[in-house]
């Protein structure tokens, strides 16, 4: 078995996502995906590679980090395949495996960094986050961030969850369960 | 009431190869010489052969044989063949027993020494058993010639007609005011493009003048009680509030009623009176009351249709009546009914006007509906662009998982009669075209020559939302063009859903009163998916055309001769054998606790409330045995499945010792 069979086996496995190989590929999610035509590939297609094992290719795909999990497709699915699941455990995946990482894998980072950290989303601390990583895209948004400021829609100091002790244990459980899974 | 000493005959069948190509038949046969009871033990190269009945019967004259163990296939295949032959030589044929070597131990057993070891056992099995067989007695039933049809759509049309012109009596029993079922509503048929009207009106019009035929229209099966060849039957015939017998169908009462409903026929395009006839060439053509939209009878006033009427039919003193009738067997015909596309609010049916269903879109082409048969928008316009949605409704767990097996070719259908009276554009959105039929791929093709858009995408959805300047006034369908690997956005002026098929409403009910059960979808279960797709688990009933899974009309017809068929063979033999191994109850045991009916799939048992106790047709009576197993005092017994007779096997089986010889002896003391 190739590399890529055995990527995709062992994801159909960690992630039962074996339902994929369900899809008579119809077309309703991409029909009905707000993002499709940001897409390189619809989730129909991106679930055709899978299946047939192009796993490298479907990874690098930018389909799952797109998805804003708005669940119109799983409605729709005539197979009750799951797709905004999958697309998690894509992204998941993804930045396991460390393929080549679009932009949005590091706005999830920069997301998820200071929740880990405080147990709650702070502005600055994303903004801060991204700005690091892609100092050219967060320099553009300076003027969105001054109006924001400016209205008060804006919190610039970093706020800890009252007890973050608990979350942090609570973080850790999951970290625990997601190893052993 | 056993009979002297067991007196046993083995006899062992090589099939040909295939049981000696793996079982050591020669062991067998010596080996079974050594049990109980065995007189004597044989093998033969094909004992189902006349050679080797004749074996059987020359050793039960000759030697005085009163029990037969025939090792060979399964009893399934050949019981009756080794029991008849019994019969013939003088013994009681439940004096027969089958062990089965060839499809549980030769075909599937792979090293021979176990599958000899195998059969041996299997031997000894049915060698104990049969030394505890009783004799049992078949009895004979007559047989009612007469047969009840339910459901007058074409395929019950065809099975009353076949049965009718065999010069057997049918009663025919519709829901409806007129029979004709749903193929009455098509305008063409696929894929020959001929008129339904010009194919099923003159069957429509043979139902009705037909002499063997007793047509009950308006009427439903409210009882089905009794067995096969005697089955008590009563209907409901509801109130027409027209004396049919008077009422010439001239229609001037129709005209003359100023009450107006939306016409359950049209499926609400159009509108009808509360006194109508669903359509002009219904049969039979006797008008009928629709009382919950009458004025008479909500507001006590009006009687128009009374005081137009020359010929006095109108009665608004008609009331329900049960009609009794006895018959030999029933076929089931109950039809289908459209998918109701209202829950996939992706669609917008029922929210856009121009969205239709597809038999709302065959009403629209036919001729006797709402526009005559021309295609136009509720706006009286001719559309530019038309789209089909394929699978409505069907392959789609949301809904109905299965696939429908009619829309491909009616959505294609529909494509050609569009192109062909307005010439506007077509676009068929479909997920794979299924056309597995005579003439059918020839019609995608052809299709397909005459331009049809073909987009290989289901539908997401259906909105009036405009994104550009040409989806102004129009509905816009988007879906994934999957071959193309683009989503498109298609303004069109109508949109076709077509939805699949249903199996139509009481099924349930009627599959309850008749004793036959339905598949998860509620299509009826039919005896052997595929050697017996028309009979049924209960003997006498037969199913017909789409209440038991869709299918077209050729099917549907084949389907309505094939039961009649199957009703005449079984009116043919006049008289009915049934099977002694049966279920017994001892009154004196019974408690009438009725677990045993709760249990019976079939319907054999009923409770007597005079005596306390549960009885058992024997007519009905399968021999199941979940009666026996359930009942908690052991009431009853199952004639050939006794425990005698299944402990006897079991230790035969599982215990090699001679044991059997001592157990009979202290049983029979």
């Amino acid at each position: 078995m190739t590399n890529e069979l055995a990527l995709r086996d062992n994801f159909f496995k960690k992630y039962h996502a074996e339902e994929i190989q369900n899809c008579i590929q119809c077309g309703t999610c991409s029909g009905s995906c707000p993002l499709a035509p940001y897409m390189d590939y619809g989730p129909r297609q991106l679930f055709a590679l899978i299946r047939e094992g192009d796993m490298t290719e479907a990874l690098n795909a930018n389909t799952m980090w797109f998805c804003v999990s708005c669940y119109n497709c799983v409605v729709k699915c005539p197979r009750g395949i799951s797709i905004t699941d999958h697309m998690y455990s894509l992204k998941k995946l993804a930045a396991e495996k460390g393929v080549k990482a679009p932009k949005m894998l590091h706005l999830y980072r920069s997301f998820n960094t200071p929740i880990e950290k405080h147990g709650r989303l702070t502005d600055v601390a994303v903004m801060a986050g991204y700005g690091l990583r892609h100092p050219g895209a967060a320099f553009g948004n300076i003027p969105l961030g001054m109006k924001l400021a400016a209205k008060k829609r804006m919190e610039f100091k970093a706020r800890t969850v009252d007890n973050i002790a608990g979350f942090k244990k609570v973080m850790e459980k999951a970290n625990e369960l997601e190893r052993l899974s | 009431m056993r009979e002297s000493k067991p007196k046993i005959g083995v006899y062992v069948c090589h099939c040909g190869t295939n049981i000696s190509g793996k079982v050591d038949v020669e062991a067998v046969s010596s080996y079974a010489s050594t049990l109980p009871h065995v007189e004597v033990a044989r093998n033969f190269k094909f004992m189902c052969s006349n050679p080797g009945q004749q074996l059987v019967i020359d050793d039960i004259k000759e030697k005085g044989l009163n029990r037969v163990v025939v090792a060979s296939c399964s009893p399934r295949m050949h019981e009756k063949t080794f029991r008849k032959a019994c019969q013939t030589a003088g013994i009681n044929p439940y004096y027969f027993q089958m062990a089965c070597i060839r499809e549980h131990v030769s075909w599937v057993t792979e090293d021979p020494e176990q599958a000899t070891q195998k059969a041996k056992d299997l031997v000894r099995g049915a060698v104990a058993r049969v030394a505890h067989h009783q004799q049992l007695a078949s009895r004979v039933v007559d047989i009612n010639p007469n047969v009840l049809v339910i459901g007058g759509g074409i395929a019950g049309m065809q099975a009353a007609l076949d049965i009718a012109d065999g010069g057997k009596k049918v009663f025919l029993v519709e829901k409806e005011p007129t029979i004709g079922g749903n193929m009455s509503k098509f305008d063409k048929t696929f894929p020959t493009l001929d008129c339904a009207a010009c194919i099923s009106t003159p069957k429509l019009v043979a139902v009705g003048q037909h002499e063997n035929i007793e047509l009950m229209t308006y009427s439903e099966v409210a009882d089905v009680s009794g067995f096969v060849g005697n089955f008590k039957v009563k209907i409901r015939k509801k109130p027409r509030y027209v004396d049919a017998d008077k009422c010439t169908g001239c229609g001037l009462c129709t005209e003359k009623c100023p009450s107006k409903v939306l016409s359950e026929f049209d499926h609400g395009l159009a509108y009808r009176k509360a006194i109508y006839s669903p359509f002009p060439q219904a049969v039979p053509n006797t008008r009928v009351i629709d009382a919950e939209h009458c004025i008479y009878f909500q507001k006590n006033r009006c009687r128009a249709c009374e005081k137009f009427c020359e010929a006095e039919a109108i009665d608004f003193d008609q009331k329900e009546e049960i009609v009794e009738i006895n018959v030999g067997s029933v076929i089931v015909a109950t039809g289908f009914e459209t998918f109701d596309p209202t829950p996939l609010t992706q669609y917008g049916f029922g929210r856009y006007p121009e969205v239709y269903t597809s038999i709302q879109f065959e009403r629209i082409n036919n001729a006797t509906g709402p526009t005559s048969g021309e295609i136009v928008t509720k706006d009286g316009k001719k559309p530019e662009a038309v789209a089909i949605i394929h699978c409505v409704g069907s392959r789609d767990q949301n809904h109905q998982k299965y696939c429908s097996r009619v829309c491909c070719m009616y959505s294609m259908k529909f494509a050609h009669l569009v192109r062909e009276k307005t010439g506007a554009e077509v676009y068929e959105f479909y997920i794979d075209i299924r056309s597995p039929g005579k003439g059918y791929e020839e019609f995608y093709n052809r299709l397909q020559e005459e331009g049809t858009h073909f987009i290989r995408g289901k539908v997401s959805q259906v909105t009036d939302i405009v994104d550009s300047p040409e989806d102004e006034g129009k509905l816009v369908v988007v879906a994934e063009d999957t071959l193309a690997h683009k989503v498109r956005r298609i303004p069109v002026d109508m949109v076709v859903l077509s939805v699949g098929l249903k199996p139509a409403s009481g099924i349930e009910d009627i599959a309850r009163m008749v004793g036959i059960s339905v598949d998860s979808d509620g299509w009826i279960n039919e005896l052997h998916p595929k050697l017996g797709p028309l009979a049924t688990p209960s003997d006498g009933i037969f199913v017909a055309g789409c209440c038991q899974g869709p299918k077209d009309i050729p099917d549907s017809v084949a389907q309505g001769q094939g039961a009649a068929g199957e009703a005449l063979s079984l009116i043919s033999r006049g008289k009915l054998e049934i099977e002694a191994a049966v279920s017994t109850i001892d009154p004196e045991r019974c408690m009438g606790c009725r677990q045993c009916e709760e249990v019976c799939f079939y319907g054999a048992i009923s409770y007597n409330p005079v005596l306390n106790v549960c009885e058992v047709n024997e007519a009905i009576c399968k021999g199941c045995g979940n009666c026996a197993a359930t009942c908690p005092n052991k009431a009853i017994e199952l004639r050939h499945f006794n425990n005698d007779e299944i402990l006897a096997e079991m230790e035969g089986l599982m215990f090699a010792p001679v044991d059997t010889e001592r157990n009979f002896n202290e049983k029979a003391a």
